[in-house]
Order: C-alpha cells, then sequence, then structure tokens
C-alpha cells in the first residue's frame, strides 16, 4: 500500500551512482516537458535551489585571486580544480565582512547573516557564541516554505572534532541563537530520512496520530513556560509539523534503490569518499525535489580536518598558524578542497534537467569562516557563486571589487536564486545592491 | 584548539570595535532561566534503558557542549526538523524493539488486548505508569486521555492492537516531557524572582546527575509523596551513589571535564606513531574514566589521591605505551615512578588530546589546567597577530621555540598564563608516551604552578591539590553540570558555600555531590522572563503538573483531575483523585467492564 502522491516524476536511474549502491531517481522525464524543455508542461518553472558550500579557515588569497577579471579570465591555481565547471562559476574577490570583529565566529556568521554573532556569557572561562540571525539558507526556505517536503537539507563531510566554544563553531545552518540546523553526516542515514519513509499507509498513519498528540503535550507545556522557553517550543512544534505535511503528502517522488552504507572511518579519514557519497546524495535529493534549500559543512569553522591527502600530518587549523610563508600545505589544503566542490559541482553538472542540468536551476554560495587563517583577516574574502540560478545569473566570470561589502555577494547569490529576497544582513553587514554584472 | 579557534572579546592586545549589536543583544547576560533541559544523547539512552530495559542504536540528536557541558548546551537547544526525524525513527524502533508481537505486548501492558471487551481500561494503567516513569511527574486525565485516544484512533483506523499500542510508547517517548527535563518551579512565597523546583523536578534532576537517566521507583515514590527536603535528598544522593548507573553517570562528567569525548575523533601523525590505533586511544580514555569514577564512587578519593596516585587501569596494548605490563582485558597496574606521572594529568588520554598531530603543545595543556581545573579566564590571541613560531633548528627544543611566547610583550601577557603550567608536561610526546629527549636535547619539564615550582607531573599534581582554586573550580564545573547552567554571579555564594563544604569533607569529591543535592542552588531557579500562569485564582500555584491536592496546580480550570496507577484485586488499574485526596477507587478493565 503507497500514501505517495505526485508519483508524477517518480522513476529510476539505476547505475548512476556506482559502487555506492545507490540508485539514482531521475527527476523530470521528457514527456513531463513542454517542447522546448525549459518547464513542466503542466507550467511551472522547473525549480529554483539555493545552497551554501561552506568550508573553515579561508584560502592563501595571493594563491587563490585570479589575475584577471571577466569572463577571460584564467583560474588561479586554488581555483584550478573548478575548471570542469568554470563555465557555471562566478568568482567574487576583494569584498570584506564588515561585520566582523574577531575571526572564525564572527566571520562565519557576518557572511551568512549578514551581521554580529551572539557571545554567550559574560562571565568566562571559555568562549562561546551563537548565531544571533537566521542564516542565509533558512532565509531562502522562508520565502520558498512549502515547496517541496524538506524545507532544507544540511548535510556535513568531514569529522566534527569537537570544540565547546558555540553552536557557531558545529553547525552552519542557524533558525536563530543555540537553534542550529544540524549536519548529517551520515549517508545511511540521510538515506534513510531521504528515501526509507515507510510505505506503510497503517504505519504512516499510526505516526500521524502519535505526531498529533504530541502536538497537544507541547501546547499543554508550553502554557506554563517563559518567553524563551515557549520560542524553544515552538520550534519543537514548527518541525512536528514538517514532519506531518511530509507523512500527509507521501515521504518523496523517487525511489532511491538500496540504502547507501557509510565508508569505514576510524584512522586516516576517507574525505573523498565520503564527499563523494554526500554529493550524490545531496544531488539525488535535489533532483528528486525533496529539498530545495541545502547547506553543505564541507568542515566547520576553524577547519580541525587532517587534510593527510596532501601530505599533512597535524590539522589544517594548526597548519595555519605554524607552516612558514608560503605555507605549501595549508595552499594544498585549499586545492584539496575545491577539488571536493567540484566533485559536488560536476555531480549536479552531470544530473540531467529537463534542457540542462541541475546545476543550472542552482545558486550555490561556497565561502568560509575567514579568508587567511594565518592572519585571521576578514578582507579579500573568499565567495563563489556556483550554478546557473535558473537563467538569473550570468556566471564564467571573474569579478573583483577590492573593499566591497561581502553581504553584497551573498545578496547575489540569492537574487540569482530567484529567492525573492531583495536585501540582506544588518548595520555594517547590510546590503540592498547586488553586484549588477553577475545578475542576467 | 581552543585558544587558536577561540575568538574572545577581551584580546591581548587593541580591544575590537564596538559590536552593532546593542549590549543587551550581544550578550546573552545568563544562561540561568531555562526551564527546558533536552536531554543528551547519553541521558536519552539511559532513560529508555531504564525505563523499557533495551539498548537503543539509532542516531539521536547531537549534543552542543556549552562552557564545558552537555547540559548547558542542552538548556539552550531546540528540537530542529533534522533532531525531530532522529526522535521519531528512535521511539519507532524502541516501541518495535519492546512490543515487537501480540505476545510481547500483553505481557506488557499486563492484560490480553485481543478481543478484550475494553481495550482502553486494559491499556489505561500500563500508559499512566509509563507516562509517570517517563515524564518524570505526576499524570492528569488530560495526559491519560491523550495516551488512550492515541490507542484507540489507531485500534480503530487499524484494528492492529500491537500497532496502536506501540503509539502509546511511541507518544511517550516523543512527548516534550520526556524529550525535555522540565523546572518551572514554584513560586517563592516572598521573592517574586525565585522558584523552588518541585519535589518531581529536583528528583529528576538528582537522577539526570548522579545516574544520568530517569529516578528509580524509590525516588519517584518520595516525590509522589512529597517529603524531598534536604535530609531526603542527602539520603537518596548516598543511596544514587552506589546504584550500578552512578559509574557511567561519573564517567560522562569527566568525560565532558577532560575532553574524553573528542578522542574517538583524534588522530596521530601516522608515520610518526604508528602505534597510535583505535583500540590504544580507546583504552587511553577508559584509564581516566576508571581512575575518576573508581576513585570518587568506590575508594571515596579527595583531590590530592586523584592528581597523584601512581595507579593505573590498562589494556596490554596501554600498559606497552607507559612501558609496563598488564593482565588481559584489563587490570590495575602501577605505573612506572621514574616517570612522575601522578594522577589523572599524567595519563596518556589528556596528554593526546591536549596535544597536535605531530608534537606536544605546553599551550593546550597549560590552557586546559588554567581554564578547566582553575577556571581561570585566558583571552585568546588578538586579531591580525602572526602566530608561526620559529621554525625548529636542529637541537632547539619546543620550550626554547616557545620562548617567543614568553618574551614577545603582544604573547606573554596570555601565555604567562598557560605555558609555565604546560611545560612540565614535556617528558610525554603528543600520544602521551614517555620522551627523556625532544629533538634531540634532553628534555627540561620544570614548570610554575602560580609562583611553585614543580619539576614533574606529579609535583604539579601536589601543587594543584594544595591550590585553593582548584577546589572552587571543580565546584563551580560540577554545578554548572548539575543545573545545565553556566552559573550567575548571584551563585557565586552558592559556589563559595560548596567548596568549603568539599574543604571540611576533606576533599572528597563524593561528599561535593551529596551536599550539591541537598544545597539551596540546585533546588531553586530564577523566575524566567514572561512566564506563564501568575493571574487569576491559579495564582501562585501556577503551572505545575496536576497533583492531588485541592489545588488547580497545571492552572487548566479544572481542580484535582490527577490519576495514578493503583493496584486492584483483579490487577492494575486507575485511582482517581477525589475531594482534595486520592479517592481509594481501583478501576480497572474487569471492574469497568462490569460497570
Amino acid at each position: 500500500m503507497s500514501t505517495r502522491t505526485g508519483l508524477d516524476r517518480r522513476t529510476l536511474l539505476r547505475g548512476m551512482l556506482g559502487g555506492a549502491g545507490v540508485a539514482m531517481g531521475l527527476p523530470v522525464l521528457e514527456a513531463m516537458l513542454n517542447d522546448h524543455g525549459t518547464a513542466l508542461a503542466s507550467g511551472p518553472a522547473l525549480p529554483d535551489r539555493f545552497g551554501v558550500w561552506f568550508w573553515g579557515n579561508g584560502v592563501k588569497p595571493d594563491r587563490w585571486i585570479p589575475e584577471t577579471t571577466g569572463f577571460d579570465y584564467t583560474l588561479s591555481e586554488e581555483l584550478a580544480p573548478l575548471a570542469p565547471v568554470k563555465p557555471w562559476l562566478s568568482v567574487i574577490t576583494g569584498t570584506q565582512v564588515r561585520t566582523a570583529t574577531h575571526p572564525h565566529h564572527s566571520g562565519m556568521t557576518g557572511i551568512l547573516t549578514g551581521h554580529q554573532y551572539h557571545q554567550l556569557g559574560v562571565v568566562r572561562d571559555t568562549i562561546a557564541t551563537t548565531f544571533a540571525r537566521q542564516s542565509i539558507d533558512q532565509l531562502v526556505a522562508d520565502m520558498w516554505q512549502g515547496q517541496a517536503p524538506f524545507r532544507s537539507i544540511e548535510v556535513g563531510i568531514t569529522r566534527w572534532r569537537g570544540s565547546d566554544e558555540g553552536s557557531t563553531f558545529q553547525h552552519v545552518s542557524h533558525n536563530g541563537p543555540n537553534d542550529p540546523n544540524p549536519s548529517e553526516y551520515s549517508a545511511r542515514t540521510l538515506w534513510t530520512r531521504l528515501f526509507g519513509g515507510s510505505e506503510n499507509a497503517e504505519v504512516d498513519f499510526a505516526r500521524r496520530s502519535v505526531l498529533d498528540a504530541v502536538r497537544g503535550d507541547i501546547g499543554d507545556l508550553s502554557r506554563r513556560l517563559g518567553a524563551k522557553d515557549r520560542q524553544r517550543l515552538d520550534r519543537h512544534l514548527t518541525s512536528v509539523r514538517e514532519l506531518e505535511v511530509r507523512l500527509e503528502g507521501g515521504l518523496g517522488q523517487c525511489e532511491a534503490g538500496k540504502p547507501a552504507e557509510d565508508v569505514v572511518d576510524d584512522t586516516q579519514e576517507p574525505i573523498e569518499e565520503k564527499n563523494q557519497l554526500m554529493s550524490e546524495l545531496l544531488a539525488l535529493a535535489l533532483a528528486c525535489d525533496l529539498t530545495r534549500v541545502f547547506t553543505v559543512q564541507f568542515s566547520a569553522a576553524g577547519a580541525q580536518l587532517v587534510v593527510w591527502q596532501v601530505g599533512a600530518t597535524d590539522s589544517l587549523h594548526y597548519t595555519s598558524h605554524t607552516e612558514s610563508s608560503p605555507q605549501p600545505l595549508v595552499h594544498a589544503a585549499t586545492v584539496f578542497t575545491m577539488a571536493q566542490l567540484n566533485t559536488f559541482l560536476t555531480q549536479l553538472r552531470d544530473t540531467p534537467e529537463g534542457d540542462g542540468n541541475l546545476l543550472d536551476r542552482c545558486s550555490i554560495l561556497c565561502t568560509s569562516d575567514l579568508c587567511d587563517g594565518l592572519l585571521h583577516s576578514n578582507t579579500e574574502y573568499p565567495v563563489l557563486i556556483a550554478g546557473g540560478g535558473n537563467g538569473r545569473l550570468r556566471p564564467g566570470q571573474h569579478v573583483r571589487l577590492p573593499g566591497a561589502n561581502a553581504s553584497d555577494a551573498v545578496l547575489t547569490a540569492v537574487e540569482g536564486a530567484g529567492s525573492g529576497l531583495t536585501t540582506f544582513g544588518e548595520g555594517a553587514g547590510y546590503a540592498d545592491t547586488p553586484i549588477s554584472d553577475l545578475l542576467a | 584548539m581552543i585558544w587558536i579557534a577561540g575568538m574572545g572579546w577581551l584580546g591581548c592586545g587593541s580591544p575590537p570595535s564596538k559590536p552593532p549589536l546593542s549590549e543587551d543583544e550581544y550578550f546573552e547576560p545568563q544562561l540561568v532561566v531555562a526551564s527546558l533541559h533536552r536531554m543528551s544523547q547519553a541521558e536519552y539512552r539511559t532513560s529508555v534503558r531504564q525505563l523499557l530495559g533495551v539498548e537503543i542504536t539509532t542516531d539521536l540528536p547531537v549534543d552542543l557542549r556549552l562552557h564545558g557541558f552537555a547540559s548547558v548546551g542542552g538548556s539552550q537547544l531546540t528540537i530542529a526538523a533534522a533532531d525531530l526525524d532522529r526522535y521519531e525513527v528512535s521511539a519507532w524502533q524502541i516501541a518495535t524493539d519492546v512490543l515487537p508481537d501480540a505476545e510481547a505486548r500483553d505481557a506488557a501492558v499486563g492484560c490480553a488486548l485481543e478481543g478484550a471487551s475494553d481495550p482502553e481500561a486494559c491499556i489505561a494503567p500500563w500508559a499512566v505508569g509509563l507516562a509517570h516513569r517517563a515524564w518524570r511527574r505526576p499524570i492528569d486525565e488530560q495526559d491519560l486521555d491523550r495516551l488512550v485516544g492515541v490507542f484507540t484512533r489507531v485500534q480503530e483506523a487499524v484494528g492492529d492492537p500491537t500497532l496502536a499500542t506501540q503509539s502509546v510508547l511511541a507518544t511517550v517517548l516523543q512527548s516534550p516531557w520526556f524529550l525535555f527535563r522540565v523546572v518551572v518551579g514554584s513560586p517563592d512565597a516572598q521573592d517574586p524572582e525565585l522558584r523552588h523546583l518541585t519535589d518531581h523536578e529536583v528528583a529528576a534532576r538528582l537522577a539526570a546527575l548522579l545516574t544520568g537517566g530517569l529516578p528509580d521507583a524509590a525516588l519517584l515514590a518520595d516525590a509522589d509523596a512529597g517529603v524531598l527536603d534536604s535530609g531526603a535528598l542527602e539520603a537518596h544522593a548516598r543511596r544514587l551513589l552506589d546504584a550500578p548507573d552512578a559509574e557511567p553517570a561519573m564517567a560522562r562528567f569527566v568525560e565532558e571535564l577532560m575532553n574524553l569525548d573528542r578522542i574517538d575523533e583524534l588522530t596521530k601523525n601516522a608515520e610518526q606513531f604508528p602505534d597510535f590505533t583505535p583500540t590504544l586511544r580507546a583504552a587511553m580514555a577508559e584509564e581516566i574514566r576508571t581512575l575518576f569514577v573508581d576513585g570518587v564512587l568506590h575508594q571515596d578519593a579527595d583531590l590530592a589521591s586523584l592528581f597523584t596516585t601512581d595507579e593505573a587501569w590498562l589494556t596490554p596494548e596501554l600498559a606497552r605505551h607507559y612501558g609496563v605490563t598488564s593482565a588481559s582485558p584489563a587490570s590495575w597496574v602501577t605505573l612506572p615512578a621514574d616517570q612522575e606521572r601522578g594522577g589523572l594529568l599524567g595519563r596518556a588520554g589528556f596528554l593526546a588530546l591536549h596535544a597536535h598531530q605531530s608534537s606536544t603543545s605546553p599551550t593546550h595543556r597549560g590552557l586546559f589546567v588554567r581554564t578547566r581545573l582553575l577556571c581561570g579566564n585566558v583571552p585568546p590571541p588578538p586579531p591580525g597577530v602572526v602566530t608561526e613560531l620559529p621554525e625548529p633548528e636542529p637541537g632547539a627544543s619546543l620550550r626554547e621555540r616557545l620562548e617567543v611566547h614568553r618574551t614577545d610583550p603582544q604573547c606573554s601577557g596570555c601565555h604567562e598564563l598557560m605555558d609555565p603550567i604546560g611545560l612540565t608536561f614535556e617528558h610525554f610526546d603528543a600520544t602521551g608516551a614517555w620522551r627523556s629527549h625532544d629533538n634531540g636535547v634532553p628534555v627540561d619539564a620544570r614548570g610554575d604552578l602560580d609562583g611553585v615550582e614543580v619539576e614533574s607531573v606529579a609535583d604539579l599534581g601536589r601543587a594543584l591539590a594544595e591550590h585553593p582554586d582548584v577546589a572552587t573550580c571543580l565546584t563551580r564545573q560540577w554545578l554548572r553540570h548539575a543545573i545545565g547552567q553556566h552559573e550567575g554571579t548571584e551563585l557565586e555564594p552558592a559556589i563559595a558555600e560548596l567548596s568549603g563544604e568539599l574543604a571540611d569533607a576533606g576533599h572528597r569529591l563524593r561528599e561535593l555531590l551529596v551536599s550539591l543535592a541537598s544545597h539551596p542552588a540546585f533546588r531553586t531557579v530564577a523566575a524566567p522572563v514572561g512566564a506563564a500562569g501568575a493571574e487569576g485564582d491559579c495564582s501562585p500555584r501556577t503551572a505545575l503538573p496536576e497533583q492531588c491536592t485541592g489545588f488547580d496546580d497545571d492552572c487548566d480550570g479544572v481542580i484535582d483531575e490527577a490519576v495514578r496507577v493503583c493496584e486492584g484485586p483483579e490487577g492494575p488499574g486507575i485511582e482517581r483523585c477525589g475531594d482534595a485526596g486520592w479517592s481509594g477507587v481501583c478501576v480497572h478493565a474487569a471492574s469497568e467492564e462490569g460497570q
């Protein structure tokens, strides 16, 4: 028995994921498109998608910034791994995060919220911060509420190595202070969440009945609490409703073959394999239109990962503070990171949709928590926008804007995504002028 | 990497420009008003085991360790969409594990559901008993209606009493009353800013602190009876410290205190340290956990012995790492005297965690002692400072390379707080193994703890045991962990009082927990901002779970709608509250059938 509705996009394309054991959902059948392959025959345009691809600890700016600008620019050493997706790439250099006071924490919140962070506790022997505002992915998710079964999906790639410096150091996506959307690091668990929902109508009925009762409990408890705790329970309630809606509407529109299996990861971290697996799964979720908003936390703020693949024996963070200039290992780790970004972007490029591919429909903000880890600098911020934005972006160029507000770049990404947002950030981080050269 | 990663506001250099947020917005003044404490992963797992006897393997929402402790983060976190999905998967997995079929179902609920004329009456006592324990509070008619309502709804729609019973269990486990420990408190008669935890709330807090889970039957019964005064709490604390679940709960405290929960993520330079295996690092964490748990719970250890003991719980692999031998799978061994490791701080797990992948870090080790054991404040490096150390030259030890920290005035102000302590550990490499030389130079492990010169880790341990800040700091840390809050200044008198009691008890840490359990700081909470309730006839007994007391405790306009499980001649039933007292009438399936 199936409770699924909207089976119009349900089909299977097995084998695209190689050895990963995941079958690929083919999103839109040719028969369902109009004659030009630009929209569904039934009318609506192919879906817009917005994402954030985040890595920690920045770049080496002198080897990151391309020498020339415009469409004819040559990729820099650190951007070279992205050559296969260069036509989909907008490279923005020279901007600065203007709200940043201290690196990592404030760079992270500055670029993702256009705002200062929120420090927890005046009396302290540890430092802890959280986001003061919603992160940009959630601002877009608000605009697109209800368009896909999952409001947003968050995934993490490299191991999170622990910190008690607060949610800023642990999570990219935030709904507000201490209200993060945790990244899923397990491919198996993500697969189950996306595709493994019950198909048994009786069980789904029971699940909905339970959630209905839980909603009642949340309401009763909420009456007894102060304003702040009521807000926390409001989030709980919102989460319950999201699951209820998914259960009402059916859990998905694709089938996805066998569950994904996690890569064994107990000593030297198999970063490439983990990234490949998660990139495939996320592309599948997008292709199946399970979500239109996503974040990828390749590495957390501060980048505690060890990129042993390039010969590093210490964490990237430590290396960035100890290696002698010109810091060849830090540079190599940045190149490696961009190669991982390329894996994801080429996966999207190679997933056909309509007359083009998934990457054509996306606008993906790719950025970090600072510019240069050695200096903790917040000028020359590394920002890329990947994707065609469903025709709204003019990718394939390098735009250099010395001293400009990094929030302008973020606003460009969300306008390019077709989010409907026209401003971003507050105070020094406020932006209402997207980078016009990058918009069609 | 705390000092590099940490971005504080009080840099060693010039202060940053004023943030664009207002002062109130920028700083959360205190985290002391939370009424909802989301269970940590460990607390959830322990609670499920205590409640249902099953071990769960599903993924749970990740913890947020704030100010050292997951309990502090838990008092701030919400349940985001991804969290909720994990809780839902877990609840159903547990429900189907515990109630897989009709036989298990009937055994659990205590009556035969198949063909029962009144299955709701059969389900009710089981559901009330389950919720009572899981939600750590009295149960009322509304709770009962809701739980039985889930059963009825599923049963009527699907006709599968097993699925319907599983649904009741899944509801109990997904309720915010289970996922959060709720601390609302009852208002103080005089001070509107103060609330006293109810007996049920303090029982839940005590159980979470000492056993990492739910109140057991004896504690819950005393909460039901309303007799948890400070004497009773002290007695329960002593009893629970002897319970089997006290060990893992104590282990989790030391894990968080010493960052042992990160050891699974720890890697070392594989070429340099080929013996640093997953089993070795697991044994390292287990060694420290065992030393602390056995010391505090079973040896009634004082601070000095924890910092100076030579006894170690070692697997053969870890014993080789120390240069001694041990029986399989693990046994108590005396460490080599000439290494002068001392207690907790000389153990490989601590030393490896507070080091880099290839080299030691006197700064990190010193930072740990300064902040985590002395509760001192170390500002992060100022923005824009170049943090590279000089390249190693042949024959230059790390101590010599670190000289720049102590001579450059931009660095020395802060590094003087860390490096002189951390250099004491230089005989132990990045994996905690003994070394006599560093980069070809004999190790010089002389250090200094606030003016006391020390020459070994054992020396440092002795100096720490006598340092007045250590007992106060440990009290502070334990209070944070216990109440799930970073203490505000108003708790300073309590910390002073408790650490005074600890000193009076000869610095035996077990006694600290007993003192804590009965101290007012453990049993009161500040009134939340924008509190619900305090209006109309309900005031001042607002917003508590309904009890059988003659008051409208839960402020819902209905007085005494409490229910409880009773034992009648024909099995368990439901007893309702009468005129401000329990009715004494036990209604169960068979008797209702006859009505």
